[in-house]
């Protein structure tokens, strides 16, 4: 199969790809690590709720969950109506209605991964680091984090890749717009359609090459901890 | 000091307690007795439903005016039973995390001291891993240290670890004894460790203390209470004097002196004695000179027929002796008589 010329493509949906996929990643942080704390903490009656609604997206169709997105998000919908009045801006068909659908879409690939190693820690090394005189941010910098470091590693790796590659949400919630919404998933599609096959070729080879390289570096990295921890 | 009132699922703490201001306290009861448990409330790791809780005139929790300090803002340290030592970091590293995070304290311990006085100089670059059991308590203890308390708790530090480590470690907290002066609660269910380091005793069992004593008189009662398995007593005697001929050495105790086979220890140390009831003889009247050593004057304290045994005090130091119940009509031993009482062998 032929390959376009890279000089002869169009990147700007790529980098509009990585660009939501790192802003995305960052805000799954933000959300994740507290949440996972949270998770792997409570022993409240609430938490195998939140347990199977941050795990929807594993098994709902993307197409389901960009719609309702798109209801909620639309000038109509409860959340879309607020943000337009406070940015005066619409949520639909912007850059960041794409953000929250990929934050919810990636969530449980950021979850997961935090959860089982906060769990795999248990509770001393906190314990014997209050008894050392460290706050509960303080042990949480200085001793969680890097003790769940392997989790945390995944956790931002899936995430990013996951956005990176999600299709079905974006395309119900962004819509197709060159530069604002297309992203390089869409535009492999769109190229398709128009049976460009070598330009859907050149931007696919890279994507795929990319997302192995990544996967390969974070498997990498989780061989050799185990090695280490022999 | 403090009282606490816990209930959880499987534990029930109703206590009353007082640590003295310096020394080793040793906290001491059979196991599903509370002691980790009060240990916890203490350090802040556990919050009662009712306590109170008072160091010096600090107070550290108060359930009636809802006083609640954090375990991180009380000044104390906490060694585990098992080390504990964080995985990602060096001994060194380990050592300054609790040091750095209490600059505030009166910084009595110096980090030179602590290596030296729990052996570390040669572990301080070592990884984690690579440490024995042993090697790692010391360690443990040693950040503990560092962290100038002015309460240590301990839980147990040397029960998970072999002979040798356990000796290693426990005489590392010997000498640190003669070194520091801040208070220590010491929990153990080993007579052994109690004898060997505690000042005072507190006893617990289901939850609740029934005895705060010096270390001596809990000791004596504790051996009278066990010596249906052949425990020993335990009497606390001092070296005064070294024969290498014979060769024996010879100690002081509240009953007089005695000899034993020589020790190694340097004069003027303190050392346990054990005591087991098969090597106490009893006799109506004073022996005869040729066996005169370590004999003394005692009086029967209680006698009890069905176990062949007799409870002797010798100075305020309970000594139990086998006697058979014939002997005991033959002889017409009776409370309170006094008698002469002989220790044949005595084992440190």
């Amino acid at each position: 199969m032929t390959m376009a010329p890279i000089a002869s493509v169009d990147f700007s949906s790529l980098w509009l790809s990585l660009r939501l996929a790192g802003v995305s990643t960052f805000l799954l942080l933000m959300i994740g690590l507290p949440l996972a704390q949270w998770l792997a903490k409570t022993r409240s009656w609430i938490k195998v709720y939140v347990e199977a609604l941050v795990a929807m997206p594993l098994v709902l169709p993307p197409t389901v969950l960009g719609f309702y997105l798109l209801i909620a998000l639309g000038s109509h919908g409860f959340i879309g109506e607020t943000w337009t009045l406070i940015s005066g801006h619409s949520l639909a068909f912007s850059f960041s209605g794409l953000v929250i659908g990929s934050v919810i879409y990636s969530l449980p690939f950021v979850i997961q991964p935090l959860q089982t190693a906060f769990e795999s820690i248990g509770d001393w090394p906190m314990e014997v680091a209050a008894t050392l005189g460290a706050s509960k941010f303080d042990r949480f910098l200085s001793i969680k984090l890097p003790l769940a470091k392997r989790g945390l590693i995944t956790a931002m790796v899936l995430g990013f890749a996951h956005t990176l590659g999600e299709f079905g949400v974006v395309l119900m919630l962004g819509g197709n717009i060159p530069g604002k919404t297309k992203l390089v998933s869409i535009e492999i599609y769109d190229k398709v359609e128009q049976f460009q096959y070598a330009q859907a070729n050149t931007l696919s080879m890279i994507l795929l090459l990319f997302s192995f390289l990544m996967l390969l570096a974070l498997f990498a990295f989780n061989h050799q901890g185990t090695k280490l921890r022999i | 000091m403090g009282s606490y009132l816990l209930k959880r699922e499987h534990t029930i703490i109703d206590c009353n307690f007082n640590i003295p201001a310096n020394g080793i306290t040793g906290l001491f009861g059979p196991s599903g007795a509370g002691k980790t448990s009060l240990l916890r409330c203490i350090a802040g790791l556990e919050r009662p439903s009712k306590g109170q809780l008072f160091i010096n005139d600090l107070c550290w929790q108060d359930s009636h005016a809802g006083i609640f300090i954090p375990t991180h803002k009380r000044q104390l340290s906490y060694v585990f039973q098992d080390p504990h030592l964080f995985t990602h970091f060096s001994v060194k590293k380990n050592l300054m995390y609790g040091y750095r995070r209490n600059k505030n304290n009166k910084r009595y311990i110096k980090i030179e001291d602590v290596i030296n006085w729990m052996c570390l100089e040669a572990l301080l670059d070592r990884n984690i891993h690579s440490l024995s059991g042993g090697e790692k308590q010391r360690v443990a203890i040693a950040r503990a240290l560092l962290c100038n308390p002015m309460l240590l708790l301990m839980d147990e530090p040397v029960s998970a670890l072999d002979l040798d480590s356990k000796n290693e470690v426990l005489s590392c907290l010997e000498n640190l004894q003669q070194d520091v002066s801040i208070p220590i609660l010491y929990v153990t269910h080993s007579q052994q460790e109690l004898a060997q380091l505690a000042d005072h005793i507190l006893l617990m069992d289901d939850g609740e203390i029934h005895a705060s004593a010096p270390a001596e008189e809990i000791l004596t009662q504790l051996s009278s209470a066990s010596v249906k398995n052949n425990a020993p007593s335990i009497v606390m005697a001092k070296l005064v004097k070294q024969d290498p001929t014979y060769p024996l050495s010879y100690l002081s105790f509240a009953g007089g002196d005695i000899a034993i086979p020589l020790i190694k220890n340097t004069i003027g140390d303190t050392v346990s004695l054990k005591v087991y009831a098969k090597d106490v003889t009893l006799f109506l009247a004073k022996p005869p000179r040729s066996s005169v050593l370590n004999t003394y004057q005692a009086s029967i304290a209680s006698i009890e027929k069905e176990s062949d045994r007799v409870q002797l005090n010798l100075n305020g130091i309970l000594l139990n002796a086998f006697v058979t119940r014939k002997a005991i009509d033959a002889l017409n031993l009776h409370q309170g008589m006094k008698i002469y009482v002989q220790i044949k062998f005595t084992s440190i």
